[in-house]
């Protein structure tokens, strides 16, 4: 009785600390109690990220490629809310998109993303509502050359944003077409 | 964690940086060298460390199977990470130009220094025992003139030649050594007080070594015709700046309880004029020249700045670039630009002002049609922000954010 007790203990608590769970197609999926989207591939969710406000997604490892899910943002809170203590600006809720494309480079800069480059930065829908979507290109401090897209809005004076980003070789463009299928997905709850 | 802490110290010790300085007395030996002798040691150098310049010869490599070789592998491996890293500029002029004053200063071992400059926002240099030195973009947006970079690249290059990395990496095992000694002496009953002396001492002997470099530098760049006034003004415009930003109180308080900063500049000051004596053709500043070099970039350097969202520190900094007259246009601009992103009640006023400013001076960045235009917006002017917006697009017409703003343009 004991062992199958500690049996059951162990599994919960890998269950509860298992660094990745699957998120798998065809269904809808919910993110963060906020919208739901609509995977084409089989995504992993890693459970524990660096950022305390962000759902980020992956197939072949973070640092390899990553869905990162912003929702929320409130006024006065930053894009990445790190655990660790970095000074990093706030989103304002008055902020047009512009605005944001700006803070959303100075917030990649604190956080040590070099030579950031902001480019084809357009309207775009965003779970239907107006909203924004550019694509950016950074180097790593290590000095490795990464590529991303983003898509955002403002919705009830809060920041949504949805960001793929990977290594400029080969993994950003794997799944670039799966990420911009689950941003084209997005239905808020 | 008392090796980890060694561990740390160890880790520090291998790069250099500026830092704080004590007494004078150590580094006034260089001033007495002979024209064609940087190294003349004296009974006080001596004190610091046995090795003098003169035994590090043009083109020195160390023996693999000694501790300096070892040192010098471990810094080639590290070095092979700094070039590819992220940070680098790679511009080509800007790196001829830092290389031929890092070669004025260096004389016959300009071939024994490899520059880096690296795009990092903050005041800094640093200079590896194999060679390596490092300049930050902060260092080059802040130094006044070419004699001042000589004073940075010339303190560097003191360490360099004084092998302050390898001595402070000897300390360090001695202090480990000893340290491990008084514990298993003591049965580890007062490691607490063993590590901080341990620390303290290793903390001295870096403070040594900055002021040696201080003296050193001094010497290099005077010999190389650079006038050693313009060395301790880097360090007052540092101080100054640290003021803007904590506030006078707190930099008093912190000047007090840290003369060591004080002292340096003080230090520097006094011994600047003795070599002003000792080498009285040392007159060349290049300010024009220097300014000239790093007007292409400044644009680049100045958003870096600004993107770091410390308003008070890059207002003392725009305060003193202003001082210079050069590219007036662009530092209002740059002005506007804290305005608006500061965004406190009246900001939005002060900032147009400035970017008027801007356009009567000159020929600012093209941005600044964008900035007013945003502004405008927010001022709820949105037949002048239309007009601003169409400025910046008849400007740069395939700007990254041209279909945001021509849909902006729309929607209003």
């Amino acid at each position: 009785m004991r062992r199958v007790l500690f049996v059951v203990a162990a599994l919960a608590f890998v269950a509860s600390c298992a660094p990745y769970q699957l998120v798998e197609p065809p269904q809808r999926v919910k993110v963060s109690d906020t919208y739901s989207v609509s995977p084409q591939v089989k995504w992993s969710r890693v459970n524990n990220t660096f950022f305390k406000n962000v759902e980020q997604w992956t197939v072949d490892g973070a640092g390899l490629q990553a869905l990162m899910f912003i929702n929320n943002v409130e006024d006065g809170q930053p894009i990445f809310r790190s655990r660790r203590k970095i000074n990093i600006p706030v989103f304002r809720s008055s902020m047009n998109s512009l605005e944001i494309k700006e803070l959303f480079e100075n917030s990649m800069a604190a956080m040590q993303a070099q030579k950031v480059r902001v480019q084809n930065f357009k309207p775009a829908k965003f779970g239907g509502a107006d909203g924004f979507r550019f694509t950016f290109s950074y180097k790593t401090k290590g000095g490795l050359d990464k590529k991303g897209i983003a898509r955002g809005s403002v919705r009830n004076k809060k920041l949504y944003l949805v960001v793929y980003l990977g290594t400029r070789l080969h993994y950003f463009g794997k799944y670039q077409r799966a990420a911009e299928g689950v941003m084209r997905s997005i239905r808020f709850l | 964690m008392r090796m980890r802490t060694l561990t740390l110290t160890l880790g520090a010790a291998l790069i250099l940086g500026g830092c704080a300085t004590g007494n004078m007395s150590a580094y006034e030996s260089g001033l007495e060298g002979s024209e064609h002798d940087t190294a003349a040691s004296t009974a006080k150098t001596e004190d610091i460390g046995t090795y003098r310049v003169t035994d590090l010869k043009p083109g020195h490599r160390p023996p693999l199977n000694t501790d300096e070789g070892g040192l010098w592998m471990k810094m080639d491996k590290a070095e092979g990470g700094l070039r590819s890293s992220g940070n680098i500029i790679e511009d080509p002029a800007l790196n001829a130009y830092v290389r031929r004053v890092t070669c004025r200063v260096a004389g016959k071992y300009c071939n024994d220094i490899r520059i880096y400059l690296a795009r990092v926002p903050h005041f800094n240099a640093t200079m590896a025992p194999n060679g390596a030195m490092q300049i930050w973009s902060g260092l080059l947006l802040r130094v006044q003139n070419e004699a001042q970079l000589a004073a940075v690249i010339g303190h560097e290059i003191a360490h360099y030649l004084r092998q302050h990395s390898l001595k402070k990496m000897r300390n360090t095992i001695d202090t480990a050594n000893s340290l491990a000694f008084f514990n298993i002496a003591t049965l580890g009953i007062t490691a607490g007080l063993a590590d901080l002396a341990a620390v303290g001492s290793l903390q001295a002997n870096n403070r040594d070594f900055e002021r040696e470099a201080d003296g050193y530098g001094l010497v290099l760049m005077a010999k190389a015709g650079y006038d050693p006034l313009e060395a301790p003004k880097v360090w007052q415009n540092l101080i100054h700046e640290h003021r803007a930003e904590k506030g006078a109180e707190s930099s008093a308080y912190f000047l007090s309880t840290h003369p060591a900063k004080r002292e340096r500049v003080n230090a520097l000051r006094s011994l600047s004029k003795k070599a002003k004596r000792r080498w009285s053709k040392a007159r060349a500043i290049g300010r024009k020249s220097y300014l000239t070099r790093i007007r292409p970039y400044r644009t680049r350097l100045l958003r870096d700045e600004l993107q770091l969202q410390r308003f008070k520190r890059s207002q003392a900094l725009l305060n003193l670039l202003k001082k210079n007259r050069t590219g007036m246009s662009e530092l209002h601009y740059f002005q506007g630009e804290l305005y608006r992103l500061r965004n406190k009640s009246g900001d939005r006023k002060l900032a147009l002002a400035s970017y008027q400013r801007a356009l009567r001076t000159g020929r600012p960045p093209v941005e600044l049609h964008r900035a007013m235009g945003l502004l405008l917006l927010k001022e709820k002017q949105q037949a002048k922000a239309n007009q601003a917006f169409d400025r910046y697009l008849r400007r740069a017409p395939n700007a990254e954010d041209a279909e945001m703003i021509r849909h902006m343009m729309k929607r209003g």
